[in-house]
């Protein structure tokens, strides 16, 4: 049971279990749109000092307790009972209450948090994402991908970074997400067209990344976060140092990465597969009366090697593979420097309204060098700027409305001394107005929402303007007792305008392998998806089944066409309608009875894309990911000894063949991998995590379906172990200003 | 706080400052196509002004190339 009071400006209460009434130590108290926090006391006691605005919202959550969003009032007294929850144990998280993502409690939302998925660590944002059900990766080597959400990439999935909509070339099949892990608390995935008040072209779906949360209020913090693994002989090392005051709170980061060359399975090296990272990041946070700011920074330089670069009609893949492993970047290779920044403000008018500001500016410079060190083949640059206001109207806890106006001004420049131009200097202009409708008409939550977009494309060989309309519609019912049982449905809308790389693309990508050929007739592709989520739980037992259907018109594809240039295949953009992608992704979840420490997972997921055959002949779409069976066993052990093995995890995946492929795509064969993992932790004031596993245990050489460096036959890394070291210190402040 | 929050800013200014001259092998296309390594390494703007411009020999200009393809 917890309670708190908010005496003055002051918060205080105890959080205590629901069972056993005993104080729960460690739980964490946070006014969530503040990111204000502190964590109870031994006693389950906690404080909290400050000027309030009227209402808020506090989340409170403890590792195996249910988490708890309340609305308060400043100064009600409210109390609330924690139960104990096995499933939030879970690395996977669906549609938790503790998301960033804003607008409906209807749509199903999978959550991660980046920061505890340490059993199997991943090695970038993009590995850790294909935990979650329906998401692979498109790659070019395992450091250089980016997400594939039900079959969607590149620019139908759209990426958010602390309220910020990220930009950084992701249109290119060899560019990859371009951000570090490193200090980030927490990824989102909204799958396919449902994301409307953040954006109406996110087609395939939306990806929201939050950096780590603030120190506890008064309390500063230092993670030491140091990552190794065999493969690439590659290391991953971050510092983030976390003070916050009273009213001010501040974080600063350092993150260093390098990677070698991967050791295929054969035991050779595939040359150019490494990479170099150097990257920071800063973020400030304010709060006073009713104003809340919060100010984001990052850095990223990042170095990447391009493997499988040749000029030859038809190279073998072991003229790509070397005997020795090295560091130092040669030719060819890409440097991409990213700034992105942006501020928050949130005003909280009254009880019943908030407005919330953002600006945001985004800076890349992504640049391929392949003949010469200092001349580069392709210079880009993208200046991304964009302003945002959102106002949230709840006149009751059964109705709210949030209506928003963003607008996004792009440009693509290209450097002087560049070779090449993959797209032309261009200007895109955006401008968005949203409004989603919730209400709770006795227990069924609806949700409504209408979007208007408009873009204009300008460059010197073109023009083009891409009004949309998009609108969507949700419903989730709930049922409680001794188990859950939740069916949500939505249908919604979503319309991308062609991108220039799309429009007018005419070279070749070093990095795809693949020679590129745009067409400016292209129109907007229109996407309508329908998505039923039903899940089921109780307190052995959890059970999730999605089924979805998509529906297109002007999808889109790059399809290969019979065609060769400077030894690479020639891949055309072409408009199809009549487009079905559907598929399923499923999930149960067991741990029984007489050991509530072993967990059983499996989960499934699918996606078929195919031209009907409605307007021309039917084929199956391009690029379309493998079937996937992803099993687990997790043992959690001596969870409540100061120190020992926390947990240990197996892991299978299946990936099916794929067989179902576009007319010239080639086949993909199945492939089996196991993955071990094993974490132990010394609970003290400065804790310390170690894991330590093994990525491809059996050594299995295979492609996946969705890498650059298929048409080469080239295998993804073979057998790596790794370790991970995590340490946490932190205190009071001395002065606790 | 406010001096905390100075040097923690300025450490990390000074974490992604650090940049330091490269030197490199070079070589130029010959003029049957062949590969000629230049002597010696060239380092910084050196480097680059002799990629930029070329390798003159006999009053012919050869295309440089430098660092490790």
């Amino acid at each position: 049971m917890s309670g708190y009071m908010c005496f003055a400006q002051q918060l205080f209460g105890v959080v205590t279990d629901g069972l056993n009434r005993e104080p729960i130590p460690g739980a964490k108290i946070e006014l969530k749109e503040l990111q204000v926090a502190t964590y109870t006391k031994n006693d389950g006691s906690f404080s909290l000092e400050g000027d309030w605005p009227e209402k808020l919202t506090l989340q409170v959550s403890s590792a195996t307790y249910e988490s708890k969003v309340l609305s308060i009032s400043c100064c009600d007294l409210i109390e609330v009972v924690l139960y104990s929850d096995p499933h939030n144990m879970e690395e996977v998280m669906v549609r938790v209450e503790r998301r960033e993502l804003q607008g409906s409690m209807t749509q199903k939302t999978d959550y991660i948090e980046l920061d505890k998925l340490n059993v199997i660590s991943p090695m970038t944002i993009t590995e850790a994402l294909t935990q979650i059900d329906g998401v692979q990766m498109a790659s070019y080597g395992p450091l250089n991908a980016k997400p594939v959400i039900r079959g969607m990439q590149g620019m139908r999935v759209v990426t958010f970074l602390n309220g910020m909509r990220i930009n950084n070339q992701q249109w290119g099949g060899d560019h990859g997400l371009g951000i570090s892990q490193a200090g980030m608390e927490s990824a989102e995935v909204i799958k396919g067209p449902m994301s409307l008040i953040y954006t109406g072209d996110a087609t395939g779906g939306l990806l929201y990344l939050k950096d780590g949360s603030f120190a506890a209020q008064n309390s500063y913090s230092v993670d030491v976060n140091t990552q190794f693994e065999t493969a690439s002989l590659g290391s991953q090392n971050s510092v983030v140092y976390k003070l916050s005051g009273k009213k001010l709170r501040m974080s600063a980061a350092g993150i260093f990465s390098s990677y070698a060359d991967y050791k295929l399975p054969n035991g050779r090296f595939l040359s150019d597969s490494r990479m170099q990272d150097l990257g920071g990041k800063f973020k400030l946070g304010y709060n006073s009366g009713k104003w809340n700011f919060v100010l984001n920074y990052l850095y990223s330089n990042s170095t990447v090697g391009i493997p499988g670069h040749t000029h030859d009609v038809n190279p073998l893949a072991e003229s790509f593979m070397v005997d020795y492993q090295e560091r130092d970047y040669s030719l060819p290779h890409q440097k991409i420097e990213n700034h992105f920044g942006n501020i928050k403000a949130s005003y909280f008018i009254n009880s019943k309204n908030k407005m919330e500001f953002y600006v945001n500016h985004g800076y890349n410079n992504l640049a391929e060098y392949a003949e010469k060190i200092f001349t580069p083949a392709i210079d880009m640059y993208l200046n991304s700027s964009s302003v945002q206001a959102r106002h949230h109207w709840n006149p009751n806890k059964r109705l709210q409305l949030l209506s928003g106006i963003q607008t996004i001004l792009e440009t693509n420049d290209n450097g002087l001394d560049a070779e090449e131009r993959l797209i032309e200097d261009s200007d895109q202009y955006d401008l968005g107005l949203y409004s989603s409708l919730s209400y709770d008409l006795k227990g069924v939550k609806l949700n409504a929402v209408l979007r208007f977009d408009n873009r204009s494309i300008r460059s010197a060989d073109f023009s083009g303007d891409y009004p949309n309309v998009n609108a969507a519609f949700g419903l989730r019912k709930q049922w409680e007792g001794e188990s859950i049982k939740d069916l949500s449905a939505h249908l919604s809308s979503g319309t991308r305008a062609p991108f220039l790389s799309e429009l007018l693309s005419d070279g070749a990508h070093h990095g795809a392998v693949r020679y590129e050929l745009g067409d400016q007739n292209l129109k907007s592709e229109r996407f309508v998806q329908l998505d039923i989520n039903y899940e089921f739980s109780n307190e052995h037992f959890s059970l999730m089944f999605n089924p979805y259907a998509t529906y297109a018109n002007g999808y889109i594809q790059l399809a290969q066409v019979d065609s060769v240039v400077d030894g690479m295949e020639v891949y055309e953009y072409a408009a199809k309608d009549g487009v079905l992608l559907y598929g399923l992704e499923t999930r149960v979840h067991y741990h029984p009875h007489f050991d509530h420490r072993i967990h059983f997972e499996t989960g499934y997921s699918n996606t078929f894309g195919r031209d009907l055959g409605i307007v021309q002949s039917g084929e199956d779409l391009y690029f379309m990911p493998q079937a996937r069976l992803r099993s687990n066993v997790r043992i959690e052990l001596f969870k409540n000894k100061a120190f020992g093995f926390a947990s240990v995890i197996v892991q299978h995946n299946y990936f099916f063949n794929q067989d179902r492929v576009g007319p010239l795509e080639t086949a993909t064969d199945a492939y089996h991998l196991l993955q071990l993992g094993c974490q132990m932790k010394w609970d003290s004031n400065s804790p310390v995590q170690l894991s330590f596993g093994v990525r491809n245990a059996l050594n299995t050489s295979y492609i996946n379906h969705m890498s650059s460096l298929k048409s080469l036959g080239l295998k993804e890394p073979g057998r790596s172990f790794y370790f991970n070291l995590k340490w946490n210190i932190n205190g009071r402040n001395q002065s606790n200003k | 706080m406010k001096t905390k929050m100075f040097f923690a800013a300025a450490l990390l200014m000074a974490s992604v400052a650090c940049n330091k001259e490269e030197c490199f092998e070079c070589h130029y296309d010959g003029p049957n196509g062949e590969e000629v390594e230049l002597d010696g390494e060239y380092c910084g703007d050196a480097a680059e002004d002799l990629e930029n411009t070329g390798y003159v020999m006999d009053s012919i200009v050869y295309t440089v190339h430098c660092g490790e393809h």
